[in-house]
């Protein structure tokens, strides 16, 4: 089993319980924190290597330390719990089985930075989920982890649930803030950073769940244990949601650095039903496909990935066997995101819609070479060209989709059907 | 402050803190906008200003609407990066457009067909049925919208919202479901309502009263002035011919910023109906049409007027110039008044109140009230339902006295009629058939503000010049040039030969214009000095 | 002329107590009205089972906002019912994970069996089937959610139960979260 810090709880007992998660060790961190100064504490969380968790994979301590220090405004904290990236599904065991550790995140934080307010941007699906967060959030109050003069540091900090109401988008930094201020998700020309202009046109930090969970770790065993786990510049250990066509699907912690086949081989039992593995992708649909030889000899690290063409992303990996279609996980991907682009910037709206009728056509068998140029020429016209990246997210993956398993969409031309046709098949487990 | 900036590797000043892409359309880069509009900054959303930013570390695409100017900044225009993001915004715009642009009134003058002449120009790659949403959606008094023509470019909404203060339409849904619409049954009512037609790049949204009038290729664009009220927005008048199509607002940022009223542009009707077209003299009792020259020599004769300082008779006068007259109009009228031996002038307001608000609208909906206040003409007041009376004011006439009146075309009501009545002899010079011309023993046609050269001065006291936009194709001599005519035959002096003279004469002689050239009035106006501004401009961006 | 925009829906409508009692209680949390928009559309349809434009409306003049902005706003986001939904709402999930495990199968047996349809409602009112984006259950796939119930690790056997426990109205239980 490899190394487990933010799943440490997972397996235990009623671990949302603010009893038990004080027995396991819960909120200690608190009385090393409110002895730093706050910028000890930002200086230490950078030292530690934390990246955000939610996909850019952005130093954290770096986002913090963006804040202006003085400022006659109130800042914000937003949790970013809008876990909307297919295939990703970590943040809902954090908020159902282990509130707590992200609470003390957000104290720890809230504390670094000078934030009195946090608000809690949960995605409107999570009903449990968000019941557990509450529940949590009433037991901190009760017990002064939360409210005024929290254990007497001094610090006050509010922390209020917002339910998101089915939006994609708004798991995008500053369509999380648009929306939270009562607007479409509509993510916001920057600059501005939140950093600066955020929320109610306040400087906020943005922060995903699985992010804010690592920090008891780090502020109770010191950055210099976070920062030896994992490689040089990613340090630490992630959640990675594993799903498609595996035996064991499930969130496994992982510390960076390691095979990437062998991980997920490892951890859920390789591709169901002993058949063989046809491609991996490793970062959330938003990332460009591997095949089977690169998820063998490629590690699980930001720079890896990045050097093979993909990323780790929200950590969602998702593997297709070998009877798996890849120009239907092309169809299905190119939905979603025609189906979630906000519909602001023209490459986007118009683009995502264009390239998800192609596949849609590609895979029923009706399409011809035209459509797989076409798809393959209106990629690049959707790259860095738009307010956020959701364009990219499917012009990035469509194109690898395309460039790596060619074949798979010649045979669905030339046989005018597709050769997998999963669809007659049975429902499994 | 001024900062050096290095455009396509050659080095320009501009002013720091300006929004990039102003700065670039002003050494004439040509950057393309849809969703930008420099009254309404920038949103950032139709991704077609994009343009290179040069740095160590590389260069890279952005737009450069929400960008401001600092120093050092390097940015390419013209780079194929940058051709092939503009090629690409089009392209998708197109992709899923209708192909109304035969049945389209923006045709012509259509942002997205003249982008794609200058950035695309390439065939669809569209196969599939191009996107459906609702066409021809009567959406209130004004408007009427397309839903599939919009390119969501999301300025209608930040203009009303924004400036106009009245949230009526969003873009609601999202992705390529996304639609402009106003609340389920609710109409947009907004005064300001047609500037959203003006603002839109495409025919998503068209103007109910020049909905398929003509082509606008036809259009010809005259710079003018709105002279619907006191506020005088600098307009453009479309004119084909002798026919006013449309008025739209034209940029004055000393007075109306990029905008103008619904009321005031729709205020053209007039121009095209109901004209008087041929002078008339009245004798025994009926009524006859004449030549010019006739009806002139029959305004001599009412006047008194014998030709020479000798020949002149001393018959009572009433002059009466409307304040939607002219500057110059006025000062021709004063000039005869001050020959004529027992003559007085009024200027009179007779036009009912309109709507007022602190953006635009004024409810004194005489263009050049203020021009007759600063000639020293007295005001009397006609308007329905106001305290003042225009008649007491002027007091009692005798059965002598002749009425020479100019300029009353519309707003024409009981008041002004009965006044009328209390002469036996009326002399007017009108544009339009109304309740007063049936009465008046010489009927003399004028100009309207579509066919005028003239300065009108607003309620702040800034000075805008009206163009003639029509064809004059009934030769008509403009009402100033007559009055001067017959201030000529007074003096035996020869008249002004035009306006040019007449306006150095009146910048000479009338204390308040002394500081202005009245001849170098140019598009934006002149805002006399002395006056004190009643108003500040909202500017709510 | 040929269209029109849709006609105004809805009856005349008010916060009931317990509703204006939350209502008040959210608008403590925020700074802004606007802020608010978002939580009282959640009221508002937990009172009403879904949005008409009267209420649209009302949450507008609530929060000091044009009635469009909050028209628009319901428009962009996919929870917030503009139609009486179902008594019982399945959302099933059609994204990678989920198809990836035949959620297909699942989707022709909703159909085949029990004669629900995508975006459509049965006579009885009993169900209404809307096919979504990632619920974010991706490791238990293939995932549909019932009313506020995650049903997971769907088989034929398993929907056929869930589908005989709402029409006998017992209340749905999520299956304990495991650790992976």
């Amino acid at each position: 089993m490899s190394k487990q810090i933010i799943s440490t709880n997972f397996d235990k007992a009623d671990a949302h319980k603010l009893e038990v998660y004080e027995k396991l060790g819960g909120y200690r961190s608190l009385e090393k924190v409110f002895k730093m100064k706050p910028e000890e504490i930002i200086d230490h969380v950078k030292k530690s290597g934390l990246r955000g968790r939610g996909g850019a994979g952005f130093s954290a301590g770096m986002k913090w330390g963006f804040v202006p220090k003085s400022i006659d405004k109130p800042k914000y904290l937003c949790v970013n719990a809008d876990e909307g990236e297919p295939g990703t599904f970590k943040d809902r065991k954090i908020l159902q089985l282990d509130p707590h550790s992200m609470i003390e995140g957000i104290i720890t934080c809230s504390y670094a930075v000078g934030i009195h307010t946090t608000y809690i941007y949960i995605r409107g699906e999570y009903t449990k989920p968000r019941i557990r967060t509450q529940a949590a959030i009433d037991e901190a109050y009760a017990k002064g982890y939360l409210g005024r003069n929290i254990l007497g540091s001094g610090f006050d900090l509010d922390v209020i649930v917002h339910r998101g109401a089915g939006a994609y988008i708004c798991g995008e930094e500053t369509g999380l803030i648009e929306s939270l201020e009562g607007k479409k998700g509509e993510p916001r020309a920057k600059p501005p950073y939140p950093a600066v202009i955020g929320v109610f046109g306040c400087p906020t930090v943005v922060n995903n769940v699985e992010t804010l969970s690592a920090l008891p770790f780090i502020m109770n065993e010191g950055w210099e244990a976070y920062a030896r786990l994992g490689t040089e510049k990613s340090t630490g250990t992630m959640l990675f949601s594993i799903s498609g066509s595996v035996e064991r699907p499930g969130v496994y912690e992982g510390e960076f650095g390691v095979n990437l086949w062998d991980f997920i081989e490892r951890s859920t039992g390789g591709v169901r039903g002993g058949r063989k593995l046809k491609a991996v992708i490793p970062g959330g649909s938003s990332a460009a496909i591997l095949t089977a030889e690169e998820a063998g000899s490629t590690n699980l690290d930001y720079e890896s990935l990045a050097a093979a063409g993909s990323m780790v992303g929200s950590g969602a990996i998702m593997v297709l066997g070998e009877d798996d279609c890849v120009v239907k996980a092309l169809r299905v991907i190119a939905r979603f995101y025609a189906h979630e682009s906000c519909g602001q910037c023209p490459q986007c709206r118009e683009g995502t819609y264009f390239i998800s009728e192609l596949a849609e056509r590609l895979e029923s068998g009706h399409g011809d070479q035209s459509d797989i140029e076409k798809i393959l020429d209106t990629c690049p016209m959707m790259m860095g060209v738009t307010v956020c990246v959701l364009a990219d997210s499917i012009a990035i993956p469509a194109r690898s989709y395309i460039e790596k398993f060619r074949h798979e969409f010649d045979e669905h031309v030339k046989q005018k059907r597709c050769p997998y046709d999963s669809a007659r098949a049975p429902a499994v487990a | 402050m001024s900062v050096t900036i290095t455009v396509n590797g050659k080095e320009y000043q501009a002013e720091a803190g300006r929004w990039l892409i102003d700065v670039l359309n002003e050494i004439g880069m040509d950057i393309p906008y849809f969703c930008y509009h420099p009254g309404l900054g920038p949103d950032g959303n139709c991704r077609m200003c994009q343009v290179e930013y040069v740095s160590e570390r590389g260069s890279r695409l952005a737009i450069s609407c929400n960008a401001q100017v600092t120093e050092g900044l390097n940015v390419v225009t013209d780079s194929q990066v940058v051709k092939a993001a503009r090629a690409g915004v089009e392209e998708f715009l197109l992709l899923n457009h209708p192909l109304d642009c035969p049945i389209c009134d923006k045709s012509g003058e259509c942002t997205l067909q003249d982008y794609y002449m200058a950035h695309d120009m390439k065939t669809s790659r569209q196969d599939f049925p191009r996107f459906k949403k609702k066409k021809a959606i009567d959406i209130g008094p004004t408007m009427v919208l397309d839903q599939e023509r919009c390119v969501l470019c999301d300025r209608c909404v930040r203009f009303l919202r924004d400036w106009a203060g009245s949230e009526e339409l969003y873009i609601a849904g999202r992705g390529h479901d996304a639609f402009l619409t106003p609340f389920p049954g609710k109409e947009v009512t907004s005064p300001y309502s047609l500037n959203t037609v003006d603002l839109c790049p495409v025919g998503a949204l068209t103007s109910k009263d020049f909905r398929f009038s003509i082509p606008t290729w036809f259009l010809k664009r005259t710079p003018s002035v709105c002279t619907s009220c006191s506020r005088g927005c600098a307009i453009a008048v479309d004119a084909k011919d002798q026919t006013v199509h449309r008025l739209r607002p034209r940029h004055n940022p000393d007075v109306n910023g990029y905008w103008m009223c619904d009321a005031g542009r729709l205020n053209y009707k007039f121009v095209n109906t109901g004209r008087i077209r041929c002078a008339v003299v009245e004798r025994g009792g009926e009524r006859y049409e004449c030549s010019l020259e006739n009806a002139v020599n029959e305004l001599r004769a009412l006047l008194g007027i014998g030709g020479g300082p000798q020949g002149q008779e001393r018959v009572p006068v009433v002059m009466l110039a409307s304040a939607t007259c002219t500057l110059e109009e006025m000062y021709a009228i004063k000039r005869l008044t001050a020959v004529l031996p027992e003559a007085s002038l009024y200027a009179a307001r007779h036009v009912p109140d309109g709507e007022q608000d602190n953006l635009l609208r004024r409810s004194d909906r005489h263009p050049n009230r203020k021009g007759a206040e600063l000639l020293d003409i007295p005001l009397v007041d006609f308007r329905e339902g106001s305290g003042e009376k225009g008649a007491e004011a002027i007091g009692q006439v005798s059965g002598e006295t002749v009425l020479l009146a100019v300029g009353f075309d519309y707003g024409i009501g009981g008041k002004l009629e009965e006044f009328f009545g209390n002469f036996n002899k009326v002399a007017l010079v009108a544009s339009c058939e109304s309740s007063l011309t049936a009465g008046a023993s010489v009927l003399v046609p004028g100009l309207t503000f579509a066919e005028k050269d003239g300065l009108v001065v607003n309620f702040q006291g800034h000075i805008q010049k009206l163009a003639p936009a029509l064809d004059n194709l009934w030769d008509r001599t403009p009402p100033w040039q007559i009055i001067m005519g017959l201030v000529a035959s007074v003096t035996g002096e020869n008249g002004f030969d035009d306006l040019t003279d007449l306006r150095a004469a009146l910048g000479e002689q009338e204390a308040a214009f002394s500081a202005v050239d009245l001849n170098a009035v140019g598009p934006f106006g002149v805002r006399l000095q002395e006056q004190v501004v009643q108003a500040p401009l909202p500017s709510r961006d | 002329m040929s269209e029109q925009v849709e006609e105004r829906t809805g009856e005349p409508f008010a916060f009931n107590e317990e509703t204006e009692r939350k209502f008040q209680e959210t608008l403590g949390k925020y700074p802004t009205k606007m802020a608010v928009l978002l939580p009282a559309l959640w009221l508002a349809q937990e009172q009403n089972g879904y949005l008409t434009d009267a209420i649209l409306e009302y949450v507008a003049e609530r929060l000091e906002l044009s009635p469009v902005h909050v028209y628009a706003v319901v428009e962009f986001y996919t929870m917030y019912h503009r139609t009486p939904p179902g008594r019982y709402h399945i959302q099933l999930c059609r994204t990678l994970s989920c198809t990836l495990c035949r959620m297909e199968g699942i989707e022709r047996h909703l159909a085949a069996k029990h004669g629900l349809h995508p975006g459509e409602k049965t006579d009885d009112g009993m169900f209404s089937l809307e096919l979504v984006e990632c619920l974010g259950s991706c490791g238990t796939a293939p995932v549909m959610r019932v009313n506020d119930v995650y049903c997971e690790n769907l088989t034929l056997e398993k929907v056929d139960k869930i589908i005989e426990s709402c029409k006998a109205g017992t209340q749905l239980e999520e299956d304990p979260m495991q650790p992976h």
